[in-house]
């Protein structure tokens, strides 16, 4: 569903993502661990053509992102570290206003099922969205992802700033969405997450992929090791 | 339902919750009323000098009347024998006509140069047209402030206002991350972008046409009388709503800030408003300079005592400055002579005068060329036009006047070399001025059309980036 | 110490950005353009008004012999001078005529405003120093200052300058200094430049140093206060998008809306009557008083018996003087009066309305530093009726020599009598000497008074928001 063939980036001779190849197929959850720079959200802003690679190509559902921008963007549910949201609309009327924009209408109860269902609070469904924490704004996000039935999910970051509670209400969404078939690309600095919803993981370092694991293949410990040992190779060259 | 109604709907939502409607809509009620008000309130200072100068000639003419009557009828009047008015010449001098230049049904729009001219005179048989001073009596701060009327509020405080309602209308979703989230959806941003734009603009656009259209007829103004200027004043005020709209957006999609966007449009603002008028203004002082009017002063003078000493010839010279007191000597002698020496003078001065004129017209066409710089100074020509208060307005009065003194004294002179009696009948027949207000449709038609290619080659300039310059406005 | 470690910071800073450095170029060049037009337009004004002065003495005197009263109806011209500080402030000379017909029996208006010589562009306003010192400025105030506390809330160093133990109130006092050095800077350069150019003009009468000092503080003062509502609003303002949208309100409303409301507030209070009525309304009175050349009058008989019973005589001719020029310096006497009631109506009017724009001036510092710049520069309206009174009173005196002249020299019924031709050069010129700057100042207290204000409480606020904050 989500591919990246030979993708490369550079912003004025940095280059934020080197010959990055990846394939995401339904149902599973890839995890991409690194340091801040590492290129994890140049990855993800390329997949939402809000950056065009310098070579390379993306592609969702077989398609190319650079030349059919809105058709991939319809297969797409994108949550961004920080979900924003018009704080003068209350979570429905935000909900209402974005599947409009996916071309996506609901009526007003199948819009409240569906943020019950993403596990935001009967109370506030109806209340302005300038009164939500992050977690309850994620909550929006992820019914906004069903609603407009996403084949794959864009995240970047979306446990950073959670709860423990929260965070763990977030993977269990996440668990729900990986059964209904989605294909998700999270970016996140939380290895024991990544271990826990991820299908695959990814660790990656000024701009390359530098190992890929089944995550039910190793143990977080072990993992916890493969991480740090990449990232002691940065501070050694530097 | 389509995308479009999602982001009409939404959009007129959040800014009734954000209450930026309900500030809209009382700020422009505000200075719509009070620019109205004063604007009102100058026509109707006007109507009543008009009427209350033809109330007093009326009842000053029914005076005439009977006394003409008397006269007729055998009896002695007492009046004195230079003011009796059977004799032609006192009607002239004594009863002259209110020349009136009466306010057009929109007026009320723009003040123009109404403030400086006066709008009605009463020429004689004796003063000279060209003489007559038709500047009015006011206060000099009053001309430098100007009056805050509508075309104040529609010209320099409109483009504010769409300013303030605009000037964040994309970088503020970037700035509070919403922007990504629309950006991750089916719909383009330019379009998304266009949408919204055009739904505050038709928003704003209504509310400003009910209050304008409501105010106006309050204050008894007929928009109908003359629907084709009032259509072409709502035409231009939504052109350029529209322009400033296009320029907010165009200012927005460069990807900054929103503070860095309202320092842009207020620089604009600043330099089509205030910058540009005034330096077409000085341009077209140092380009066509009007020559000195201290010059003309003696030149005038030099001219006109060349042209007495000649008529000296012709007059006595203290007969000349007191030529009331001519009847007391009877008959005809001296008429022909006073009016010869008149237009004498007349024939002499007017190459002096018409160099003026010229200028001025020069000065004038010079100005209406660069109109098309700055879309302020195509709205306040235009408003002017339909307001009746340009300069070529008044311009125009000047010379029906001047015609009409003409007339007047062509009514007289033959009566007065024939030594012929004034009669009651004649009361009626006396010529009369009326002001025929001329408008210039290819003019408007031109300035409508050129305020919306204004917009238009914005547009067209938004759409030529948004192809090449993809998606910076995600940018920073 | 601290402030000026603090102001530099602030300018360093302000140089940096674009903003500052592009928007200071501009208002500078601008500058530079305001005075050199005013410069070469008050170069020629001034010629032309000096060989205009010189061509209607010089028809004056080579007038030929006549009648002197024929001379009181031919008339002379009184030129407004042009002072030298009208090259920083042309106030309402646009709008107020260049010249005034003297003749017999009539106190004409001036003539002439330059306004309506121009087309309608000329509403818009020029481009002259004043429009950049009383407009721009306050806007260039504004884009350097609107962020200058709400950046340092949106960085987050605010907190940590607090952190750090520094009082407030020298931290506001460094920003103050930062953005009002820029500020001083071209304002005393445009000072400089203006003085250095008048000082090469010879015919300009004085440049008095003081008053241009003077009018140096009166805009700096005006900035101050500008500098201070900035700053409490930047203060107050959680973010710089909301400052500047305010501040640029606030500009609009004290520069643009406050005038123009003003005016039509003073307009519909205290009219002016129109000039028909204003003429006819003395036409009235005069016909109810003696007319010079009218002897057929109730008013004219009257004072003829009068006279007579005066000097003891029974026919006018027994006079020891021409009885029409006696009639005729009486007549002009009456009318004088006449003219007199109803310019001092019209003046206390005029008075009446510049109370009202002194009122508008507590919300607006805009109107005081425009009256007090117009009033330094000899270019408001108060020294417009000073020249228009001064005239007023030339040509009483001129009317009184004329008339004066033709009873002495003639007897009753010599229409004929004519003066000499030496006599024309007797009759000495009008010179004007405007009234001395006390006078001025007298006349403008309440504008002083209400800029000090200003300036008092906006500092007053400034001080009481940083033991706030």
């Amino acid at each position: 569903m989500l591919e990246a063939i030979d993708l490369s980036k550079n912003y004025g001779g940095h280059e934020a993502l080197i010959d990055l190849n990846l394939f995401i197929a339904p149902g599973e959850v890839f995890c991409l661990l690194g340091a801040n720079g590492a290129g994890k959200t140049t990855t993800i802003n390329l997949f939402m053509d809000f950056i065009r690679p310098s070579s390379g190509q993306v592609k969702i559902n077989n398609i190319d992102v650079a030349a059919q921008p809105a058709e991939t963007k319809k297969y797409l549910a994108y949550i961004p570290e920080n979900l924003m949201l018009y704080p003068n609309l209350t979570g429905l009327e935000n909900l209402d206003y974005f599947c409009g924009l996916g071309g996506k209408s609901n009526t007003k109860k199948q819009l409240e099922e569906l943020l019950s269902g993403s596990g935001l609070q009967k109370k506030f469904i109806h209340k302005r969205v300038s009164s939500y924490s992050k977690g309850m704004r994620q909550k929006v996000g992820i019914a906004l992802a069903k609603a407009r039935d996403a084949k794959a999910l864009l995240l970047d970051e979306p446990t950073s700033g959670l709860d423990p509670q929260a965070s763990n209400e977030f993977s269990e969404l996440l668990q729900n969405m990986k059964e209904r078939g989605v294909a998700t690309l999270m970016a996140t600095h939380d290895l024991f997450r990544a271990k826990d919803t991820g299908t695959h993981i990814g660790i990656m370092r000024e701009g390359k992929l530098e190992h890929l694991v089944k995550a039910n293949a190793v143990s977080l410990n072990e993992l916890e090791e493969l991480y740090l040992e990449t990232m002691k190779l940065t501070q050694s060259v530097l | 339902m389509k995308t479009s109604s999602y982001i009409n709907r939404y959009e007129f939502i959040s800014l009734v919750r954000q209450r930026w409607l309900q500030f809209l809509v009382l700020i422009l009620l505000v200075l719509v009323f009070f620019a109205v008000f004063n604007g009102k309130q100058k026509v109707d200072q006007r109507r009543s000098d008009i009427q209350s100068a033809q109330a007093k000639t009326n009842q000053k003419d029914s005076l005439g009347v009977i006394l003409l009557d008397s006269i007729e009828a055998g009896y002695t009047v007492n009046v004195p024998r230079w003011y009796m008015p059977n004799q032609p010449h006192v009607i002239g001098y004594s009863y002259p006509r209110v020349a009136a230049m009466p306010p057009d049904e929109l007026a009320i729009i723009a003040t123009g140069q109404s403030d400086i001219y006066t709008h009605y005179v009463q020429p004689n048989l004796y003063g000279e047209s060209f003489q007559l001073n038709y500047t009015e009596l006011s206060n000099p701060v009053q001309l430098m402030f100007g009056s805050f009327d509508l075309s104040f509020v529609l010209i320099n405080l409109l483009p504010l206002i769409v300013i303030a309602f605009t000037y964040n209308i994309l970088s503020q979703e970037r700035e509070q991350g919403i922007l990504q989230v629309i950006a991750s959806h089916p719909v383009s941003l330019y379009r998304w972008l266009l949408q919204k734009a055009l739904m505050r603009y038709l928003l704003l656009s209504g509310i400003l046409i009910l209050l304008l259209v409501g105010l106006l007829s309050m204050a008894g103004v007929s928009l109908v009388a003359d629907f084709s200027k009032t259509l072409t004043f709502i035409l231009l005020t939504l052109g350029y709503l529209l322009f400033w709209f296009v320029l907010a957006c165009l200012v927005n999609l460069r990807g900054h800030s929103s503070a860095n966007n309202a320092v842009w449009l207020i620089a604009w603002w600043i330099l089509l408003v205030l910058l540009v008028p005034s330096s077409v203004n000085q341009m077209a002082n140092s380009l066509y300079p009007v020559p000195s009017r201290a010059r003309l002063i003696n030149e005038l003078r030099v001219v006109n005592a060349e042209a007495e000493k000649k008529a000296d010839k012709l007059l006595e010279s203290f007969l000349r400055d007191h030529p009331e007191l001519a009847g007391h000597e009877g008959g005809s002698t001296g008429w022909k002579e006073y009016f010869a020496t008149q237009d004498l003078i007349k024939s002499e001065i007017q190459p002096v005068l018409d160099e003026y004129e010229m200028k001025l017209q020069q000065q004038q066409a010079w100005v209406d060329q660069l109109r098309f710089i700055s879309p302020a100074l195509l709205l306040q020509s235009s408003f002017n036009e339909i307001s009746g208060t340009s300069t070529r307005h008044y311009e125009d009065y000047r010379e029906q006047v001047s015609d009409f003194s003409l007339i007047w004294r062509d009514y007289f002179l033959p009566k007065i070399f024939r030594g012929e009696a004034f009669t009651k009948v004649m009361m009626a027949e006396l010529p009369e001025f009326e002001y025929q207000s001329s408008t210039t449709h290819k003019l408007r038609t031109a300035n409508i059309l050129a305020v919306f290619i204004c917009c238009s080659v914005l547009l067209l300039l938004g759409v030529l980036w948004s192809r090449q310059g993809k998606t910076s406005i995600l940018a920073h | 110490m601290m402030i000026k470690k603090i102001a530099f910071k602030e300018f360093k800073e302000n140089l940096r950005e674009g903003r500052f450095s592009v928007s200071t170029l501009i208002v500078s060049l601008l500058l530079l353009m305001g005075v050199w037009l005013s410069y070469n337009y008050l170069i020629s004004v001034q010629q032309q008004h000096a060989e205009a002065k010189e061509n209607a003495r010089n028809i004056w005197v080579s007038q030929d012999e006549k009648n002197p009263h024929s001379a009181a109806h031919y008339g002379t011209y009184a030129f407004k001078p042009k002072y030298p500080l009208s090259l920083i402030d042309p106030g309402v000379d646009k709008y107020s005529g260049i010249s005034i017909f003297l003749e017999a029996h009539k106190r004409n208006e001036s003539q002439y405003m330059a306004a309506s010589d121009q087309t309608g562009l000329a509403r818009f306003g020029d481009l002259t120093p004043d429009f950049i010192l009383l407009f721009i400025i306050p806007l260039l105030i504004i884009l350097i200052g609107y962020n200058a506390f709400t950046r340092e809330k949106e960085q987050g160093t605010l907190k940590l300058l607090k952190g750090q133990g520094i009082s407030l109130w020298k931290l506001i006092l460094g920003k103050w200094t930062g953005i009002f050095l820029p500020v001083l800077i071209i304002t005393t350069i445009l000072f400089v430049i203006a003085s250095i150019l008048l000082m090469n003009v010879k015919d300009f009468g004085e440049l008095n140093y003081g008053v241009l000092a003077l009018l140096f503080l009166v805009y700096l003062t005006y900035y101050a206060v500008f500098i201070n509502i900035t700053l409490i609003v930047s203060c107050t303002s959680k973010q710089s998008g909301i400052s500047l949208v305010s501040l640029l309100a606030i500009w609009i409303v004290a520069c643009l809306a406050m005038p123009k409301a003003s005016s039509n507030l003073a307009d519909t209070i205290y009219p002016y009557p129109s000039r028909q009525a204003f003429a006819a309304a003395i036409e009235k009175d005069k016909k109810a008083g003696l007319d010079g050349h009218n002897p057929w009058s109730q008013a004219a008989k009257d004072f003829e018996r009068e006279t007579l019973e005066k000097y003891g005589v029974d026919s006018l001719s027994q006079l020891p003087f021409n009885f029409d020029g006696y009639r005729m310096q009486k007549g002009e006497e009456h009318e004088a009066q006449v003219y007199f009631k109803h310019y001092a109506q019209l003046k206390k009017t005029h008075q009446q309305q510049t109370k009202v724009y002194q009122a508008s001036a507590v919300v607006s510092p805009f109107l005081p530093t425009r009256f007090l710049s117009m009033a330094l520069a000899r270019t408001d309206y108060g020294s417009h009726w000073d020249f228009a009174d001064a005239a007023e009173n030339y040509r009483l005196k001129l009317q009184e020599a004329l008339n004066m002249n033709f009873a002495e020299n003639s007897s009753y019924g010599d229409w004929a009598y004519k003066a000499d031709k030496t006599f024309w050069k007797d009759i000495p010129d009008f010179n004007y000497i405007p009234p001395s700057y006390g006078k001025i100042f007298e006349r403008n207290w309440s504008n002083f008074a209400v800029l000090g204000l200003w300036l008092l409480v906006s500092f007053s606020g400034l001080k009481f928001l940083s033991q706030k904050l």
